[in-house]
């Protein structure tokens, strides 16, 4: 299932400048691709769009998948801090009326694919960054996405649990089409490709 | 999504939430049902105090030397709001002697006048005034012989919340005479007053009387119904709900995170609002009957008594109107706290 950005063009008020200009995107599914921007260049406008959250001005969005096919992971943790790694992985097959003792099965599995097989029924307020960002990740992977929209993952984390982070992200998701907006360079340079903003045009990275 | 699954969901939530609003409930149940019984067995207390002093009792006193009909008077009995009617003669009764020689006097009121102070049970029997029976010492007063011309036993005592001092220190005598009385008191239904002084004006029509109430109205202090009037209309149920419900509204605010995640887990919004709602709810069902146990107590001690029974249940449904209300604020406000950008909220944090 592919995501695909054609010719978007976006603004957010009629007056306002355009902050994406016809942009045109497809991530296969399996692959992986950074999108890097300066600061404030329209990266998170256009994971929004991608996701359905926001409208654009002109042009046209297809995610191959429902709502529930795409999962986001988000700079902070974006998770129930007082609950266990366990109980938050185990949240998206609750929500799809999975018994409890079926989802804490699969969660278990999960948290061990992302190395956090001990932690299980630790408060996630406890865990580290990088160990929540992982929990997030078996999170996403329970869901079993389509696509998975990632707005700087790693950015709150040192380099080295930001490259086992994403590498753990990449592994789980394997088979999903991953945008992940990024600052980090070297984080890009673990996908399969990059593309870049710039003022508004999007730009397949040649390197 | 199953209701058993909210339910699961919301108690493991509540685990490790420190519980805010459920303590701020559980405080003003306890207010509620604490504050309600006590005014309530307050103004009990006081309404009876002021049927005990004759709040309805109308008076009938002649005014000329030719008194009034005994058989008028207590012939008012049972006529529109009237409950029983009798009074004192107006020939004073001879004056007896105790057994230890000392001289009292004897009061002769009607056969039904003392019922208008006892009650519409009470027995017209010979009857000492509370002082007198205090002076004799006489707490068992069939015991007590009095002897005049003729000796009589006197076989009750008056309680001391008779409001009538001229009956205090005396022996009443109720006696079947047709003399003329110099009173007639007027025991009517409550708040019949004004019916009940037109039934006396007609009855004693031609006769010069001057009817009025036995407690003077305007005491300067509030009545028991106007004191109850004053407390209810402070509508302490509705407050209390409502500052439970803002209380709740204001933990809510904080669980925007929360319930982003929930929504991005794949979560409705219909379902993490009742997953909110049962967080409200659900243990509510148990403290809040301890806490209105534990406002019924402090109400008992500051009683330092039993509570009557309507005081008792006054409170409770008080206590229950303030957790309904809650209860409905809780659900729609778990309901509006789902109307977020979960993406807006965990992107910001």
């Amino acid at each position: 299932m592919s995501l695909v950005l054609a010719d978007v063009w976006f603004r957010y008020s009629d007056a306002g400048p355009d902050i994406l200009r016809g942009v045109n995107l497809r991530v296969a599914p399996g692959q992986s691709c950074a999108l890097m921007a300066p600061s404030g260049e329209g990266k998170s406008t256009l994971l929004s769009i991608a996701a359905g959250m926001l409208r654009p001005t002109s042009g046209h969005v297809s995610v191959d998948a429902d709502a529930k096919g795409i999962t986001w992971m988000f700079q902070g943790p974006a998770v129930l801090p007082r609950r266990t790694a366990q109980d938050n992985v185990a949240l998206p097959l609750i929500a799809s009326n999975e018994s409890r003792e079926d989802a804490r099965r699969i969660a278990r599995a999960a948290l061990d694919l992302v190395g956090l097989s001990g932690y299980a029924e630790s408060q996630v307020r406890h865990l580290s960054g990088g160990q929540v960002q992982r929990v997030a990740i078996a999170r996403a992977l329970v869901a079993r996405p389509a696509v998975v929209l990632a707005d700087e993952p790693t950015a709150s984390l040192d380099y080295d649990t930001a490259h086992a982070v994403s590498t753990a992200l990449l592994s789980a998701m394997s088979g999903a089409a991953v945008l992940v907006a990024t600052h980090d360079i070297r984080i890009a340079s673990l996908m399969d490709r990059t593309v870049r903003l710039d003022h508004g045009v999007l730009v397949e990275d040649a390197s | 999504m199953k209701v058993s699954a909210i339910r699961t969901e919301a108690a493991a939530n509540l685990r490790h939430r420190p519980p805010v609003a459920l303590v701020g409930l559980v405080l003003l149940i306890a207010a509620v049902t604490g504050g309600t019984a006590t005014w309530a067995h307050r103004a009990i207390q006081l309404d009876v105090a002021e049927r005990a002093a004759g709040r309805d009792v109308v008076v009938a006193t002649a005014t000329s030397d030719a008194g009034l009909s005994m058989t008028a008077c207590e012939a008012l009995a049972g006529n529109g709001p009237v409950i029983v009617a009798g009074g004192p003669y107006a020939t004073a009764g001879p004056p007896l002697v105790t057994l230890d020689h000392s001289s009292v006097a004897a009061t002769l009121v009607s056969p039904s006048a003392l019922r208008v102070w006892l009650g519409p049970d009470a027995a017209p029997l010979t009857t000492l005034g509370h002082d007198l029976a205090e002076v004799l010492d006489a707490r068992h007063a069939d015991v007590i012989l009095i002897s005049g011309d003729v000796p009589i036993r006197a076989r009750a005592v008056l309680p001391p919340d008779v409001p009538l001092s001229a009956l205090q220190s005396t022996v009443i005598i109720p006696a079947l005479d047709q003399a003329p009385l110099a009173e007639c008191w007027i025991k009517f239904e409550p708040g019949a007053k004004e019916a009940t002084e037109a039934l006396v004006s007609a009855a004693f029509a031609g006769v010069p009387v001057g009817i009025g109430p036995f407690v003077p109205e305007g005491g300067g202090s509030l009545s028991a119904r106007q004191f109850w009037s004053a407390y209810t209309s402070l509508e302490v149920w509705a407050v209390a709900g409502v500052v439970a419900g803002a209380l709740l509204g204001t933990t809510l605010i904080f669980r925007r995170r929360d319930v982003s995640v929930y929504l991005m887990s794949g979560f409705s919004r219909r379902s993490v609002g009742a997953i909110l709602a049962h967080e409200a709810i659900l243990p509510t069902v148990i403290f809040v009957p301890l806490a209105a146990m534990w406002g019924l107590a402090i109400a008992v001690f500051v009683a330092r008594g039993p509570l009557e029974l309507v005081a008792l249940q006054v409170a409770l449904a008080y206590a229950a109107a303030t957790w309904l209300l809650f209860a409905i604020m809780a659900t729609a406000l778990s309901a509006l706290a789902t109307r977020v950008n979960p993406f807006a909220v965990l992107k910001d944090t």
